[in-house]
């Protein structure tokens, strides 16, 4: 990106003044090397969405901003329903709800050598994966309606989980307000049998290691310490979040224009949310919220099967769950003083600082956990919502690396096998039914992710907690 | 059988033949008539149209549908009669560059043919073409308020067919009359072991969309989720 298009505001925080149409400035933090990097459709992409009415403060782009549809991944927008604020099905993205989950072991490095490759085989037999994989569970009509009223607390009831799961997600586990008549039967029929699998592409299942410690006292508030070994899960809302996705960017591109929105382009299809549009995507979205988060609960009870057969030794208590493609209702203060908005983060992470109502007890005075999947082969991050990042934007931060290189291009870059057998030399066991897949999933086809943390962390949007790394990776 | 069975399974049988053939633009009926069957077909030439009327046997239509040496025969024995008809220019499909996801793109002489190849460029993202058997065949409607709209519709009803019946598709048929589309989709069932499918489509964008007359010719493209 040519920097002279924007002004420093600081050494991390880049701005676009408002002009023309935009309404808001928009904000882009970033150090200045992964700025030279950025993509310039993010600064249009961020251009347009500060066009959008409604907006409240600014249009922010995390640090592992890229190109997205409409919004940039890595985007956050809040809006305000009273002064015609919208919704957008671009601005949360297909992949409604799409997080990660990270689960304490109890164990250490030692252990899961001792049985690596008999691990990651059973996980990789016990985790449905890839194009086509389905999983064990049927839902009938009923009960897929109350999968999507209840999100991960109807999983728990069914008996995939605790109680005490529920606490260390978001929402408690389940998004209210849900409207499971909003979704159409087209979403639910994708989801009928991918209860409890995993995707494709970027989402996996990895077994790693706290390689380092950033913040001691933080780390301990998370019960995380040097050569831990954890669990960590990055899907989404299957098949049902992108056909809600799919349904609504068509509903809202066409209702735009009797809506009195004028789009600079279709891809930035949105609806007022005091509209029948805004408030039936807002129903189904949070719907699509709670399949995530069941889809996840049920993953996590197919994990700790695999352990109580293989290290019974293990317990694997949830440490929390983040989702990094939705839109919430939130306080925050703004110039105008506390105001309730509704905050897009696509491709975003939520970054609640210490002492917010919403941080689970246990950890409300370290700040809530930011969970930071990396590429497969490189590191992932546990990061802590800080206090200025609802200042800076709406406590908001990054979500992972982002690519670097497109899948066609990492495909004529790499061999399947040579990345499993390169990842095998440093000690990382990957499995995957997709030779293929693994290619375009090439660790050094995504960006630095330690680039992109240390850049939320200067900037104030998260504090550094601990790295992580692989030592076995079930993907899709 | 009754009838109306055995005509929509001649017509199912007559399209596939006659895309088979590759022709330019065509009409077609297939009706019971003299004590036989007739297939009436008009196809465009260089100049204009010239119809042609060959008589057809039911049951080997209907054969033609599982059976490849009865197709190859069927193939053989038409060709000679619509020679004349002016043959598709080569369609063709690309992928394009998008940060992290992929743009599809099909090129053709309509914009049923650029639709179709569209298609194509879709089922690369996941697998291997080649690898792809047009074992069975599903059929895809849909409508949009225009050209665009109805581009990402039929790429979205194809990830659904795809999602919902774990299929993989290589070849398509399209037919847009007005703001409907009424088309097929030939694949088979996603077999891991042989398609290596890296990574599931997860639905059609509208970034980049765009559905335009290009070079004589029509261009139909857009970024799609994975």
């Amino acid at each position: 990106m040519d920097l002279n298009l924007l002004e420093r505001r600081s050494e991390y925080e880049w701005e676009i003044p408002q002009q023309g149409a935009m309404r808001v400035p928009a904000v882009i933090f970033a150090s200045e090397a992964l700025m030279r990097d950025m993509d310039r459709k993010v600064y249009e992409q961020a251009v347009n969405v500060a066009a959008l009415p409604g907006i409240v403060k600014a249009s922010y782009a995390m640090p592992d901003a890229h190109w997205g549809y409409g919004f940039p991944i890595g985007g956050v927008a809040a809006f305000d329903p009273d002064e015609g604020g919208v919704v957008s099905a671009g601005g949360v993205g297909f992949d409604i709800s799409c997080g990660v989950r990270c689960l304490h072991t109890g164990l250490t490095r030692p252990d899961v050598v001792a049985v690596q490759q008999a691990l990651a085989h059973e996980l990789s037999r016990a985790i449905p994966a890839g194009v086509g994989s389905t999983g064990e569970i049927r839902l009938g009509d009923a009960e897929m309606d109350a999968m999507l009223a209840g999100g991960a607390a109807w999983a728990v009831q069914r008996g995939w989980g605790v109680p005490e799961d529920l606490e260390r997600i978001e929402e408690n586990g389940q998004m209210k307000h849900a409207k499971p008549g909003c979704v159409s039967p087209q979403a639910k029929k994708r989801q009928r049998d991918e209860m409890g699998t995993l995707g494709s592409g970027n989402h996996y299942l990895e077994v790693q290691e706290v390689t380092r410690v950033h913040d001691e006292a933080i780390a301990r508030a998370y019960g995380l310490a040097l050569g831990d070994i954890v669990v960590m899960i990055h899907c989404g809302s299957r098949g049902l979040g992108h056909q809600i996705g799919t349904d609504f960017l068509k509903r809202m591109a066409i209702a735009a224009p009797q809506h009195g929105i004028r789009l600079p382009d279709r891809e930035l299809a949105c609806a007022p949310i005091n509209s029948e549009v805004g408030q039936d995507y807002l129903g189904a979205m949070r719907a699509g919220i709670n399949c995530a988060l069941a889809n996840r609960q049920i993953l996590t009870d197919l994990v700790r099967k695999v352990f109580r057969r293989m290290l019974p030794q293990a317990r694997l208590p949830l440490l929390y769950d983040v989702s990094h493609n939705t839109c919430k209702v939130e306080e925050h203060r703004t110039d105008g003083g506390k105001r309730k908005l509704y905050v897009h983060r696509k491709g975003a992470t939520r970054a609640f600082g210490p002492g917010h109502p919403d941080v689970p007890g246990a950890l409300r005075a370290a700040g809530q956990p930011v969970l930071i999947g990396g590429s497969m082969g490189t590191g992932s991050y546990v990061l802590a919502g800080t206090k200025e990042s609802e200042a800076l934007a709406f406590s908001s931060a990054c979500h992972g690396a982002g690519r670097a290189m497109s899948r066609h291009q990492a495909l004529k870059t790499w061999k399947g096998r040579a990345v499993v057998d390169q990842l095998a030399a440093r000690g990382i066991i990957v499995k995957s039914p997709s030779m293929r897949g693994i290619a375009e999933e090439a660790p050094e086809a995504y960006k630095d992710v330690a680039a992109v943390v240390d850049a939320a962390d200067a900037a104030g949007l998260a504090r550094t907690v601990a790295r992580l790394e692989p030592l076995v990776c079930v993907k899709g | 059988m009754p009838l109306a069975q055995d005509i929509r399974s001649a017509r199912e049988a007559v399209e596939h033949l006659l895309d088979e053939v590759g022709l330019r633009a065509f009409v077609y009926t297939v009706e019971r008539k003299e004590g036989g069957w007739v297939l009436a077909v008009e196809c465009a030439m260089k100049e204009g149209w010239q119809a042609v009327r060959l008589r057809v046997d039911p049951a080997e239509l209907r054969a033609s549908l599982s059976d490849a040496a009865v197709r190859e025969r069927l193939r053989a024995e038409w060709g000679p009669h619509l020679r004349a008809c002016a043959k598709r220019g080569p369609g063709a499909w690309e992928h394009f560059e998008h940060g992290a996801d992929v743009g599809v793109r099909g090129r053709g002489a309509s914009r049923a043919e650029a639709f179709a190849q569209a298609a194509l460029a879709l089922t690369a993202v996941v697998t291997d073409l080649a690898e792809v058997e047009p074992r069975e065949r599903v059929a895809i409607e849909c409508e949009a308020p225009d050209d665009e709209l109805l581009f990402a519709e039929w790429l979205n009803a194809l990830v659904y067919e795809m999602s919902t019946r774990k299929m993989l598709f290589s070849r398509f048929r399209v037919r847009i009359r007005g703001g409907r589309l009424a088309g097929a989709a030939w694949g088979e069932q996603v077999d891991v072991a042989r398609h290596h499918p890296a990574v599931e489509v997860k639905g059609a964008t509208y970034t980049t969309l765009r559905v335009a007359r290009d070079n004589g010719g029509w261009v139909a493209q857009t970024v799609v989720d994975v």
